[in-house]
């Protein structure tokens, strides 16, 4: 069995994004048991985490950055049918694919799976960052050009 | 003269990992053409003339009719977001490194250095550049849309950048052929994807960092409202971030643009 980092990266990105809350695998003596966290209240929380990844990123930040990074913050209590997109990657965040076109979405925009929201330029690497849910983009949480961190919410969206 | 398509299918599709080659004469970016390709791996995009090559965010990369290398790679990698920029390191990379296997076929030699990378991802020789690209992604999907430009025969350069910008015939004073420049960086890249396989990101990152000779420089670095600062360029990151120190601080960057500022 792989037992690597990436593997069990995989797998817990396919547990947040599936419906199913724990999975057990055992393969060659080996067994790898991930349960996703119950909430207190008993509810299932409707939040789904745009490609979250498991461990912080190894970003080593400027001097003057926050001691405490923004997926660590106390964050509000989300409506039930809102979904965060959040940013897989640093970089910077623009609306449009260039400085004179349109913007992917507005408030409001009617999205569906696969539509295209953002791009997230790092090293002159250009990642569209696409919904994974249908809905409506409910808000915008960052401005064209502004700088982002791995896991920020970028948009959230009320899914339909 | 046109590139010769035979040519290259007969020695790239035949022996390397690039399955479709898809030559187009005239088309206004390899990059927007190569989404048509979404769906399909292993594709090389090439064209004689890209009317309104695609540079960084909406830039326009100037490019002559049937003068320069124009072509775009739409490749699926399967990688996690932590390493995204390998793919960065190693195109820029081997590229460089397939020009120059491809000038010493050509008996021009030159010398350790001149060829070097420049931070995000541009090839510069004796200082001027040479090569640029555009690297486009979905990252849940794992599409790569690698889009490069190398001024081969072109002699004459927009005013505005011609003290920056060079091509392998400005600077060695004669032409050269695109096709076999071209087959030489698609062979140098496949002989070395088995990096990528064995998912051997350290040493991707390790080559690139082995031509890129800009640690401890001096910069002049403009951000994406313009602010422009003298820094110093003190350490290059895995995730691409270029760690520099500005007004005794050390900043860690992701995108922007810099420019030397050479003692000389």
């Amino acid at each position: 069995m792989k037992t690597d980092l990436n593997y069990i990266k995989k797998l817990i990105k396919m547990l947040d994004t599936c419906g199913i809350s724990e999975l057990e695998i055992e393969e060659e003596g080996t067994k790898i048991k991930l349960v996703k966290n119950k909430p207190v209240s008993g509810e299932i929380p409707q939040t789904i985490h745009f490609s979250q990844a498991p461990v912080p990123a190894p970003i080593v930040q400027a001097a003057e950055a926050p001691a405490v990074k923004p997926e660590e913050k106390t964050e509000p209590k989300l409506n039930s049918n809102l979904v965060e997109v959040r940013s897989p990657i640093v970089g910077t965040f623009y609306a449009a694919p260039s400085p004179n076109a349109d913007s992917y979405v507005h408030v409001g925009s009617q999205v569906t799976v696969g539509t295209v929201l953002c791009i997230i330029e790092a090293m002159k690497l250009m990642n569209e960052i696409e919904s994974e849910v249908s809905g409506k983009i409910a808000k915008i949480m960052v401005e064209n050009g502004q700088p982002v961190e791995y896991n920020q919410v970028l948009f959230l969206v009320e899914q339909s | 003269m046109k590139l010769d398509i035979e040519l290259l299918e007969s020695r790239i599709a035949a022996n390397t990992f690039i399955s479709d080659i898809i030559y187009i004469p005239e088309v206004n970016s390899t990059n927007d053409y190569s989404k048509n390709f979404r769906h399909k791996d292993n594709v090389l995009i090439v064209t004689d003339n890209q009317v309104t090559g695609k540079g960084r965010y909406g830039r326009y990369w100037e490019s002559e009719p049937e003068k320069n290398l124009t072509f775009t790679i739409k490749k699926n990698f399967n990688i996690e977001p932590d390493d995204i920029q390998s793919v960065n390191f190693f195109f820029t990379n081997f590229t460089l490194s397939g020009i120059n296997e491809y000038l010493k076929s050509e008996q021009v030699f030159i010398k350790e250095g001149e060829l070097e990378l420049k931070w995000p991802n541009d090839i510069l020789l004796r200082k001027k550049k040479l090569s640029g690209f555009l690297i486009e992604s979905d990252i849940l999907e794992g599409n790569f849309f690698i889009g490069c430009g190398i001024n081969v025969n072109q002699k004459e350069f927009n005013k505005e950048f011609s003290y920056k910008t060079t091509s392998l015939s400005n600077t060695f004073a004669r032409e050269f052929d695109r096709t076999r420049l071209l087959i030489k960086i698609i062979e140098v890249i496949n002989d070395n994807l088995y990096l990528f396989e064995n998912q051997e990101f350290e040493e991707i990152f390790k080559q690139w960092m082995g031509n890129f000779n800009m640690i401890g420089k001096e910069i002049v670095f403009t951000d994406e409202k313009n602010f422009l600062g003298k820094a110093k360029i003190t350490d290059i990151h895995r995730d691409g971030g270029l760690q520099i120190l500005i007004n005794n601080e050390l900043k860690v960057i992701y995108s922007g643009d810099i420019r030397i500022l050479y003692q000389n």
